[in-house]
């Protein structure tokens, strides 16, 4: 993964702390995007430490899964594995963090204290597994300059509403993807929905990929980072209101730096 | 473009609905009607401070009222700085299954705004619909919007068929404002136009909650001097 650089960050929203995590790896045969998103409001009032779960949880599948899954015949399997990993892992941090942080006048589900989405990437030279549980945007640039997104937002679900990994039933809205891939992408990028809720157009949001790989070869990665801060603050400050934050992953194979 | 120029060119706020569902049938005449368009000319200037506060929700103000037939007094989603009042006059039915229906037209997905924040749907009413009301509701119900918006109802004097007002906002949590005179009612639509649309901008929920009241509701002030606006409707 020699060719690879990743950003992440995050701003925090106009009204709380941060409840949104980002991480972005690169390591020797892997790389992987994450991001969770806590929900806030008074019944979720943990939800900032169920986002960190949350990430910490799928860092560990993932590293795991890179080092151990080579086969291709059983995709369903694997992907149906995964799921049940992603949740039962999110549970056991969960459930063992209330054991020692009970709050005892409390009636309601104790995960739903965390609740949280989740959202992430893992890349390995052959295969791509892409992750999701609520609201949020998984985007690939692919080398035809195509812009690919993973899963598409569920038209049932409006204003601020999400599904979310603390859910009884969360196994259900958990989508996990395992792509097979010739050709690696240009650019990967994770990010939480305070960002595509900030703006105007939406078509400006699937964008942004592109804009970003523009300004990577104009001004340089490290630019482009400092560039994309500023821009998750104006989100904050114009946009959502929302914590705003992204993962991203670009691939300078020299095929793809022109 | 580049991300700076992004950041400055195509951020913005989401959009947020507000509505008002105002009866000005024949029971609101007089005293009433005076009072409610008092209330909500006194409620703009705290409306857009409010709107001023809150950068990340652009509030758009539409206002339909219902007698025997229903009209959009203001049928254009009105930016809330752009928003003026002008008086409402009272006469006629009051058939909100009507109005209710109308209502329900406009919350289509495809008339929405994709990224828009759940809109706030205000009725102030003083008596029992002359109509089938439920026939409206179901329909609003029907529709995504509708199901997720925020409705909230407040009663104008005594004659109001409270279970009305309770099917009309659809969640326990939250009960029907019961105003018994000017001061009152100015009072909750200052609430609803600020408090109200603040909160609701900014809570998030999960697929299966309904919207929860994230603020106190005012102390309606009950001292009662000699002056008219706190004489009982």
């Amino acid at each position: 993964m020699n060719n690879f650089r990743v950003f992440s960050d995050s701003a925090k929203g106009i009204m709380h702390e941060n409840q949104d995590v980002g991480l972005a790896k690169v390591k020797a045969n892997h790389a992987y995007l994450i991001v969770s998103d806590g929900h806030g409001g008074k019944d979720y009032i943990r939800s900032h430490i169920g986002a960190k779960h949350a990430v910490l949880a799928l860092e560990a599948i993932f590293n795991d899964f890179a080092s151990n899954y080579k086969n291709f015949d059983s995709i369903n399997h694997a992907e149906q594995t995964l799921k049940e990993k992603i949740i039962t892992s999110w549970r056991k941090l969960t459930i063992d963090h209330y054991i020692n942080n009970p709050l005892p006048s409390y009636e309601i589900d104790p995960y739903k204290l965390y609740g949280a989405t989740l959202l992430g990437v893992l890349l390995k030279d052959d295969y791509m597994v892409v992750i999701q549980i609520g609201d949020g945007n998984i985007l690939a640039l692919l080398e035809n300059e195509d812009i690919v997104q993973y899963f598409k937002k569920d038209k049932k679900l409006v204003g601020n509403e999400t599904t979310s990994i603390c859910e009884i039933n969360a196994i259900k809205d958990l989508h996990v993807k395992i792509v097979k891939l010739n050709v690696l992408p240009i650019l990967i990028m994770v990010t939480t929905d305070g960002v595509i809720n900030s703006f105007t157009d939406i078509n400006d949001f699937y964008s942004l990929p592109k804009e970003v790989v523009m300004e990577i070869k104009s001004l340089g990665f490290n630019k482009t980072c400092q560039n994309f801060r500023q821009l998750l603050n104006d989100m904050v400050n114009k946009g959502s209101g929302d914590d705003c934050t992204v993962a991203i992953l670009y691939n300078f194979s020299p095929t793809n730096f022109k | 473009m580049g991300l700076r120029k992004l950041g400055v060119e195509k951020i913005s706020a989401r959009p947020l609905e507000f509505i008002w569902i105002l009866d000005v049938s024949g029971s609101m005449h007089g005293e009433r009607i005076a009072a409610l368009n008092y209330a909500i000319k006194e409620a703009v200037p705290a409306m857009q401070e409010a709107a001023q506060s809150n950068v990340n929700a652009e509030i758009m103000v539409r206002v339909l009222t219902f007698s025997t037939d229903f009209t959009w007094h203001i049928s254009e989603r009105t930016p809330v700085k752009d928003f003026e009042w002008s008086d409402v006059r009272a006469e006629g039915l009051s058939n909100l299954g009507l109005a209710l229906t109308e209502l329900a037209s406009i919350l289509d997905e495809e008339k929405m705004p994709e990224r828009g924040l759940p809109p706030v749907l205000v009725l102030i009413t003083d008596g029992e619909p002359t109509d089938d009301y439920k026939v409206g509701l179901d329909l609003i119900m029907s529709k995504v919007w509708g199901k997720k918006s925020v409705r909230l109802a407040i009663s104008v004097g005594n004659d109001v068929e409270k279970t009305v007002l309770e099917d009309f906002i659809g969640n326990k949590d939250i009960e029907p404002f019961e105003v018994e005179n000017a001061s009152q009612l100015t009072q909750y639509i200052k609430f609803v136009s600020t408090k109200v649309l603040s909160s609701v901008s900014l809570v998030k929920s999960d697929a299966h909650s309904l919207f929860k009241f994230d603020f106190e509701l005012p102390e309606l002030d009950d001292e009662s001097p000699n002056n008219d606006v706190y004489d009982k409707f």
